[in-house]
């Protein structure tokens, strides 16, 4: 048994793994015809992503809302929702936390914590609504979830760009909201690099979800729903009740997430700031490379944040246009996405059955 | 099980000697002065000697480049400038906010001499950089104000050149009812060209009416075509090109639908796009960021690079209009006849010594014409 789970754990840890290492491989190709040495770009990549602690610090600070977006898509697909709108609640939450902690007038403490459940607020009101689409009309997730998205961004693009704009920027382009006080804000772990406590804060939340997802009768119940909602339901799981909730709780990921950005890195909401970074795309990326494990979803968010970070640094450092760049990482990340460990243990596991019939 | 073992443990050898190998190229570059005495032979060969006078560092942080015009300028005035002044440089694009904020983080860790900003973004991180940093490096922003006084702030003045190009429009058309414009996005950053742009028609044509598209992007060609069959089949002839790289859509309309017999005709942004081969091309509304960056370096170099907003205005050759205050490459004098052009120059002086203020109002309180 235990042999099992330590098996279904390293097959969980090491699929990125080795799918990273065949991209590379492929990735190398492509440097290589752009007339780059491969292993000096390489080179340049890992150090921009994980080379020492300032460059890590930055992967692991552009993971906090991988990470949460990965946790709000574990919760919602492992459940048999198979939900896409973490981005519009990311969107939501991180706009409610960019406009509490900047206008509401209580001490500085006060405004970070009213900002984070504000975020957790608006993202799982905003996550229960395409809930209540699939439960009234049966909307499916996918179209009401995706054009939720769009709705999202561009209401907060219109409320930066002509209600919330920062009172205090001058110009007039500047799309934003006012900067939020140093005070109100999620302190940096060290004070040279940028990673900050929201990170931390995502690592316990990966922690708290997988001890509610295994750990729980919740858990089992969702989990039940998500191999067989039919058989849940036969087995007295009221479904609607087990909807909201998984919504909710999977919109609260979303919308912390997108608190946790602000908060703790750009201390603004920035148009586009999570449209255009794709960092629910990316949770959701890892969430699937990882089968919906915390964990899991964990080590692949801070690798794909890593690719992202690498690549900034592949591009500012080499020869290497920005097109070609974002074609590694495009070619890295679906690699990352073809889960090749599971297809290597199914054989294998195969090839052994076979055998043992052969035997007999 | 054990296949999956070992074949996890295989691909983390190979990902650490990457990282290996990652590092030790890390330690040979912080580590150049030194790079004559290092046994490692095809990095000596690579920089034979240590050069006694150090090349300043400098890095442009942007948006990603591409075909628009707005930027390529920053990396040819760039590439120009490298041969005379020596300096290493790197063109850091970026494809979104998070990338602006670790490029510029980035930059500073890893003590480029200047840093470069163009476009809005650049304003706030350039400024938090700036007041973190220890002075050893400097910073300078392009079409923004950082509001910081430790980074050099060039703005541009934009309304006077759009007020040009209006005047231009009206004064080439001045029968027209109905008047095009095709941006990239509505709202206060478009205002200035908005309003400039209507101003200069309405001292020709003051009841003119006009007509706005947006294409919601900087570099979507495809919208601002249709855009421009549609305004002209609203009955414009001449439409305002405001749309960065998606202004390519509109000429290539133009072309189009003089092969019908039809003719619109329109401008350029930021750069000379006149062409003998696109007649409808009548000029551009100049915002060198070109000439910018090359002021930049020469303060820099000069040591006279410091903080506070400038504004340029046409009177400093930053803005302008092809065949008002620069040449361009093809001029379609059947449109811009001397009389036009004479009459836009006059203006343009007028502008300049102050005699024709050119102010722009908020737009709550602008009266404007009909819309359609």
């Amino acid at each position: 048994m235990r042999k099992k789970k330590l098996q279904s754990f390293l097959t969980t840890l090491g699929q990125p793994m080795v799918s990273v290492t065949i991209a590379l491989l492929l990735g190398a190709v492509i440097i290589g015809l752009s007339g780059e040495n491969v292993f000096k770009a390489y080179g340049v990549m890992l150090k921009g992503a994980f080379g020492d602690g300032y460059y890590l610090s930055s992967t692991l600070s552009r993971a906090t809302p991988i990470i949460m977006g990965g946790l709000a898509v574990c919760i919602a697909w492992r459940s048999g929702y198979e939900a896409m709108g973490g981005e519009g609640q990311m969107i939501f939450g991180a706009l409610s936390a960019a406009i509490i902690a900047y206008y509401v007038p209580v001490a500085p403490f006060l405004r970070t914590v009213l900002a984070m459940l504000g975020a957790c607020l608006a993202g799982a009101v905003y996550s229960v609504l395409s809930g209540w689409l699939y439960e009234k009309w049966r909307v499916t997730f996918i179209i009401s979830t995706l054009m939720l998205n769009y709705i999202a961004n561009y209401v907060a693009s219109y409320l930066t760009i002509y209600k919330l704009k920062d009172p205090e920027a001058l110009d007039i382009n500047a799309s934003q909201t006012g900067k939020i006080m140093e005070a109100a804000r999620l302190p940096r772990i060290f004070k040279a690099y940028s990673l900050h406590w929201g990170f931390l804060i995502a690592v316990l939340c990966v922690v708290l979800v997988y001890i509610l997802m295994n750990k729980t009768e919740f858990g089992y119940k969702s989990r039940m729903n998500g191999f067989n909602s039919r058989f849940a339901l036969y087995g007295g799981i009221n479904a609607r009740k087990m909807l909201y909730m998984v919504m909710i709780l999977s919109g609260v990921c979303a919308g912390f997430g997108g608190s946790l950005e602000v908060l703790g890195s750009k201390y603004r909401y920035i148009d586009q700031m999570i449209f255009n970074t794709g960092y629910a795309w990316s949770g959701m990326v890892a969430a699937l490379l990882a089968n919906f494990n915390p964990i899991g979803t964990l080590v692949a968010s801070i690798l794909l944040s890593g690719l992202a970070t690498g690549g900034a640094a592949l591009q500012r450092s080499t020869s290497i246009p920005v097109e070609t760049v974002n074609m590694i990482e495009g070619v890295i990340t679906i690699l990352m996405s073809v889960k090749l460990l599971n297809l290597i243990s199914v054989r294998y596991r195969h090839t052994r059955k076979k055998e043992g019939g052969e035997k007999q | 099980m054990k296949k999956s073992i070992s074949l996890i443990l295989a691909m983390l050898l190979l990902l650490s000697s990457l990282v290996g190998c990652g590092s030790a190229k890390t330690e040979e570059k912080k580590e150049e002065p030194a790079a004559e005495t290092a046994p490692a032979a095809e990095e000596v060969v690579e920089e034979p000697a240590a050069e006694p006078a150090e090349a300043k560092r400098i890095a442009v942080i942007c948006d990603t480049i591409g075909t628009n015009l707005f930027l390529t300028q920053v990396a040819d005035e760039m590439a120009a400038k490298q041969a005379e002044l020596g300096y290493e440089y790197s063109m850091m694009e970026c494809a979104d906010s998070d990338e602006w904020q670790a490029n510029y983080e980035a930059a500073a860790h890893e003590g480029y001499d200047l840093i470069i900003g163009v476009g809005w973004q650049a304003g706030s991180f350039a400024a938090e950089c700036a007041e973190a940093g220890d002075g050893t490096t400097q910073y300078a922003v392009i079409d923004t104000d950082a509001g910081s006084d430790k980074v050099a702030s060039f703005a541009y003045n934009e309304e006077q050149a759009a007020f040009v190009m209006g005047l231009m429009a009206g004064l080439a058309f001045p029968e027209e009812e109905l008047y095009g414009y095709v941006g990239c996005f509505e709202g206060p950053g478009s205002w200035k060209y908005r309003w400039g742009f209507m101003e200069g028609v309405k001292v020709t044509n003051p009841d003119a009416k006009f007509t706005f598209n947006w294409t919601n992007s900087y570099s979507d060609p495809t919208n601002a075509h249709e855009f421009a069959l549609q305004q002209h089949a609203m009955g414009a002839t001449y439409i305002f090109g405001g749309a960065a790289a998606c202004n390519e859509g509109i000429f290539q309309a133009a072309l189009e639908l003089a092969e019908k017999g039809e003719y619109i005709y329109s401008i350029a942004q930021d750069a000379d796009a006149t062409t003998e081969a696109n007649p409808y091309i009548l000029s551009a509304q100049l915002k060198n960021t070109g000439v910018t960056t090359g002021i930049i370096l020469d303060k820099f170099y000069a040591g006279t690079l410091e903080g506070g907003c400038t504004e340029l205005k046409l009177a400093d050759g930053a803005i302008g209009a092809t065949w008002v205050t620069n040449d361009g490459a093809y001029l379609n004098s059947d449109i811009l006849t001397e009389e036009v052009l004479s009459a836009c120059k006059d203006y343009v002086a007028k502008i300049i010594s102050g005699e024709y203020p050119i102010v722009l109002p908020e737009e709550a309180d602008y009266q404007f014409n009909e819309i359609l």
